[in-house]
């Protein structure tokens, strides 16, 4: 069996300074100051797995211990400074999604331009899946500002559900969905895994874990110190 | 649907076939229906961009006529008495001069604030960033469409071939947008350094504004303004453009030294491009 992700010796820092972004005056005073070293701050150091083909993995860590980045890492977002990452298939992430700006489109606009990023052809039928799966065919000609939070994240999720992937790389999307919808898309994820879709869902919900996922990576101080079955949450359920 | 095998390492990213033996028809296929992927979101970011922006909005495109139209107005009664008197199909001199600067103002002020604007999107989805970019300008070509309904009606007003004109109006828009575009990806990028970069576009532009000869002619200005103008980029783009629109003639040398000054910028953005974009992404 061909693993679907590998990663193998991974390695990730960031630039401290110069997070923000600096008026032209500041540019020029720091070009002419000598505090030009810059702060490193590691975040992932020395990260190894393997995934297969319809394992539902669960990625749980306190906050700042490098899930978000992990997942952008092996989305290829981010690029590694040591170690390799190896996808097989095609992958789709949900990650942090906010659609700021292009709230004045409607929600019909939303799946087909989403949709498009994922490399999935927007059909008319694909469409109409998404809106009645996400419980929206009511709101399809709704602006996005018209919508809930919950409502929002229930389309983006339903949108990458829907995108034909075979990794799914998602965080946090289910925290504000009510729980009819949570058990659909649980449901829906499981039967997407038989079918051999790997997925990778960062959350800190207990609960949400246990019911979705077979196994869990567990980071802790830019470490994975765990990589288990869910059996063994109870062991780790500190790290949520 | 593209199925690939990928290998990310910290120096290279490479895709890498599934079936070596099939390698050279699997690997243009994969180019072709990266390029397809490509140009679709680039198209989907513009339309949408272009739906965005009028949406609830009383006049629509209209828009992108009423501020040259009026621009035009303005400095062609102010004008046209003094500079204008010598300058031959003045109005439409003007009009040409109006819409260029503007197309190219627009381009490089909004793609100083693409990557920045689209923060969350490049951070959740891997989607080609530069696609961002392609689809400025094809809002840009878009939005092209009305403008050269203006510029026709002022042809027929001064008695200029519209026909000849509205054929070679598109050559002059990939001029401008050759031009533009190596510029607009360096102004993406040192957007997401420069918070103010925005407000140095637009005051740098409201010079050259007055530095181009948009409304008057070069002849009539002294030598240090003919000196300014002789590393204004803009100045030839706005000589090849008149030359050919106004006047129906084609001016080779000008048109290889606008095609070497958007070969040499672009390149630039390339080198710009693949140094800074991961750096960027990581910043905002």
């Amino acid at each position: 069996m061909i693993a679907r992700i590998t990663v193998t010796a991974l390695k990730k820092s960031f630039h401290l300074r110069g997070k923000k972004r600096l008026s032209i005056s500041t540019i020029i005073s720091q070009f002419f100051s000598s505090g030009k070293i810059q702060e490193q701050l590691s975040v992932i150091d020395g990260l190894s797995f393997v995934a297969n083909p319809g394992e539902l993995i669960g990625l749980i860590g306190k906050n700042g211990m490098g899930k978000t980045t992990l997942l952008r890492l092996i989305a290829q977002v981010y690029k590694p400074d040591q170690g390799t990452i190896q996808t097989e298939g095609k992958m789709v992430s949900l990650i942090d999604l906010k659609l700021t700006f292009r709230d004045q489109l409607t929600v019909t606009d939303v799946i087909t331009l989403l949709l498009t990023l994922y490399q999935t052809q927007p059909s008319p039928q694909l469409i109409h899946k998404v809106l009645v799966f996400a419980n929206l065919s009511n709101f399809k000609e709704a602006y996005l500002y018209q919508l809930s939070q919950g409502m929002t994240q229930r389309l983006t999720l339903t949108v990458a559900l829907h995108a034909k992937a075979d990794i799914l790389l998602l965080d946090e999307v289910l925290e504000s969905s009510d729980f009819v919808f949570r058990q659909k898309a649980i449901t829906h994820l499981k039967s997407l895994a038989r079918k051999g879709m790997t997925v990778i869902f960062i959350s800190h919900d207990r609960d949400l874990i246990k019911s979705l996922c077979q196994k869990i990576l567990v980071l802790e101080e830019k470490k994975l110190i765990a990589f288990v079955p869910i059996r063994q949450l109870t062991t780790y359920q500190k790290y949520l | 649907m593209l199925k690939n095998r990928t290998t990310t390492k910290p120096s290279a990213r490479t895709l890498n076939s599934l079936s070596p033996k099939k390698g050279a028809s699997t690997s243009s296929k994969a180019s072709r229906s990266a390029i397809h992927h490509f140009l679709s979101i680039s198209i989907s970011l513009a339309y949408y961009d272009l739906k965005v922006r009028h949406t609830n909005t009383a006049l629509g495109s209209l828009w992108y006529i009423l501020s040259p139209l009026v621009t035009f107005f303005v400095l062609f009664f102010a004008f046209k008495d003094s500079f204008g008197s010598s300058i031959p199909q003045y109005p439409l001199y003007l009009v040409i001069g109006i819409v260029i600067f503007n197309t190219v103002q627009e381009l490089l002020t909004d793609s100083a604030k693409k990557i920045f604007e689209n923060r969350f999107l490049l951070k959740s989805i891997n989607f080609p960033a530069s696609t961002l970019i392609l689809a400025l300008c094809v809002r840009v070509i878009f939005s092209q469409i009305p403008i050269l309904f203006l510029v026709i009606l002022v042809a027929v007003f001064s008695s200029v071939s519209w026909l000849s004109l509205a054929l070679l109006y598109p050559l002059v828009l990939l001029m401008v947008l050759l031009l533009s575009l190596g510029a607009s990806v360096v102004c993406s990028i040192l957007g997401v350094y420069i918070a103010d970069l925005g407000n140095a576009i637009a005051f740098s532009m409201r010079l050259l504004w007055l530095a181009t000869p948009l409304f008057y002619n070069l002849d009539q200005k002294s030598g240090f303004l003919k000196m300014i103008n002789f590393f204004n980029p803009f100045y030839y783009l706005l000589h090849f453009s008149r030359e050919l629109l106004v006047f129906q003639r084609f001016s080779g040398p000008q048109f290889l030294l606008l095609v070497l000054l958007s070969g040499a910028t672009f390149a630039l953005s390339i080198f710009i491009w693949k140094h800074y974009y991961q750096k960027v992404v990581e910043r905002i």
